[in-house]
């Protein structure tokens, strides 16, 4: 890594890209999107992690408004670069990685590729690197506006400390000897500072794959002896949904972390798979170490939690006005933010001071809180559990129904994929009243079919009658992120159609509690 | 807990021989020094295209980086 990633930089440095100066990458997970990261880190470049889903005005704007000069770009995704070209007014540099593009592929006009920058000398690079300065910069989905960009610091990301703190990273998510896997996207925080990174300062080997395939994760996690790993979104729902093999409790796995799982499906996966699953919880976004939650050296750990805060941090669960909850009660999840250091961990959205801010507001005893847009609980020892995402929530009949809820109950049937729950607001079904109605995109296995009907005869003794979707269709996918998250926008703002079932309209009668 | 992260992140510093100035750099470089020759990462290179061949895994490549 070393010297393929000095080659790059003294190429890079001859071009005359210089330190602060911005590069956007646009590539798939490969080694050469290490070494491009290794090569900006050493120059004390930053570097923009782009999300190889985008394409049109959502990548124009991605790399515009990083105001980025540099663009990396896979062969395979060219097409996406060429439609946009002429509005990349700050670019000055186009590099292609070729590697194993057909024969016949034809750079761009005024692009290069990333291998003739390759072939220069091996020399180290001599930077001062300021600890203020830019490293990384990852951008949110966008839920509710335009895409927000998560600045991270040399000081705080990428030197002195930080690299230290990368490689404890590695021992809280495996031990000495394990082989980390990963198959999520380079671009995402999971692979690359909770993987790649700490596998690398903590020595431990990587195995990096260049997606997510459901139908043979288990061969190259056998196949490389991996031991541990991570899962997000609904990832292990699709383990899960495949069909079971003889040799399904053949791995080296020891440890598989996951973001919220739902606590049957933890059992299920466990029992199946011959693994441990650990729970945790920290946003690309959360501002700093304090606020995550972990298992990382607990002992009696209930299924199902996220774990807590690590020594020295406060978490908690607040109502709307900020006021904290008792335990079991359902709430944001916030963490305290301390005054001796809300300066470094404070988020930071590049150009955006407001949003910024937002992020950290004072309780009504005049501590300062950093929301993270979360639900959850926290029981009495002091564990948390993650309910949902508080802008998913769905209000009706005067409750908050978490949809987590709901399409747990759905997954149960052994005929379903997956399914989504979300709101949808009476005048996208021609009513006029306050409130949400739920509705759930239902996805069943290959060959499967269900009524309606007998989707909600099975969902009625698992959720409370206000809880039962109102409305179902069945979908032949789910749109998803990168990183396997259902985008419920694209679903909600669809609404219904004349494939959606009402039950209403049907007269199926839910029973009452 | 048996020990805190700060002890952790102690004992860390000084078996990675990281100080605060401590550039991303250097400790590639010391890495490269140090440990050179172990296979960092293992790329499963052409599995994609294993998938659309529907050949068995056995047969796709995979590159080690040192």
């Amino acid at each position: 890594m070393h010297e393929l990633s000095n080659k790059l930089a003294n190429g890079l440095l001859k071009l005359g890209i210089k330190q602060r100066d911005g590069i956007s990458i646009f590539q798939i997970n490969s080694p050469e999107y290490l070494f491009v990261l290794f090569a900006a880190f050493k120059m004390g470049c930053y570097c923009v992690l782009v999300n190889t889903g985008l394409k049109g005005d959502g990548l124009q704007y991605i790399i515009d408004h990083s105001d980025s000069e540099v663009l990396f770009i896979h062969w395979t995704l060219i097409d996406r670069y060429l439609n946009i070209k002429d509005k990349l007014s700050k670019v000055k540099h186009v590099i292609i990685d070729t590697n194993e593009a057909p024969t016949d592929f034809k750079l761009p006009g005024g692009a290069l590729s990333l291998q003739s920058i390759m072939d220069a000398p091996e020399d180290d690079i001599k930077t001062e690197i300021n600890p203020k300065d830019m490293s990384v910069l990852i951008y949110t989905s966008g839920t509710t506006g335009l895409p927000k960009a998560t600045t991270f610091f040399y000081g705080t990301s990428h030197m002195g400390g930080a690299l230290t703190y990368s490689a404890l990273i590695a021992y809280g998510m495996g031990r000495p000897g394990d082989t980390f896997f990963t198959c999520l996207p380079l671009f995402h925080g999971n692979a690359l500072q909770l993987t790649a990174l700490p596998g690398y300062f903590a020595e431990f080997p990587v195995i990096l794959s260049k997606r997510f395939s459901a139908s043979r994760f288990w061969d190259i996690i056998r196949k490389y002896e991996a031991t541990c790993f991570n899962l997000l979104g609904s990832m292990p729902q699709y383990l899960l949904k495949q069909p079971k093999r003889p040799n399904d409790r053949e791995n080296k796995v020891w440890r598989v972390n996951s973001a919220a799982c739902p606590k049957e499906l933890i059992i299920d996966f466990e029992e199946r798979f011959n693994v441990k699953m650990y729970e945790g919880y920290g946003a690309v976004d959360g501002g700093s170490f304090s606020n995550t939650l972990g298992t990382f050296g607990r002992k009696n750990i209930p299924v199902g939690t996220m774990g807590k805060p690590p020594e020295g941090s406060t978490a908690e669960i607040v109502d709307d006005e900020g006021n904290i909850l008792e335990p079991n009660e359902v709430g944001e999840l916030v963490f305290l933010v301390k005054e001796e250091v809300a300066k470094e961990s404070q988020v930071n959205y590049y150009k955006d001071e407001k949003s910024s801010k937002a992020r950290v507001q004072k309780g009504p005893r005049g501590k300062s809180w950093f929301h993270t847009g979360d639900l959850a609980t926290k029981d009495k020892e002091g564990w948390f559990y993650f309910v949902d995402r508080k802008k998913d929530s769905i209000r009706r009949k005067g409750e908050n129904i978490s949809p987590f809820t709901i399409e747990r109950a759905i997954n149960q049937h052994d005929k379903v994929l997956e399914s989504a729950a979300y709101a949808i607001k009476s005048s996208q079904v021609g009513e006029d009243y306050a409130e949400d109605e739920v509705m759930a995109a239902v996805v069943m296995k290959p060959g499967e079919t269900i009524t309606p009907e007998e989707l909600l005869d099975f969902c009625q003794d698992k959720l409370a009658s206000f809880q039962v979707p109102r409305f179902i269709e069945f979908v032949e996918k789910l749109p998803k992120s990168e990183v396997h998250r259902i985008m419920k926008r694209f679903l909600k703002e669809r609404g219904v159609s004349e494939k959606t079932y009402d039950r209403e309209k049907a007269g199926y009668k839910v029973k009452r509690d | 807990m048996g020990i805190s992260i700060e002890q952790m992140m102690k004992m860390l510093s000084k078996q990675l021989g990281v100080s605060e100035k401590t550039t991303f750099g250097d400790v590639v470089k010391t890495k490269a020094e140090k440990v050179g020759d172990k296979v960092f990462l293992t790329y499963v290179r052409d599995f994609i295209m294993g998938l659309m061949k529907n050949t068995p895994i056995e047969t796709c490549m995979s590159s080690p980086i040192n």
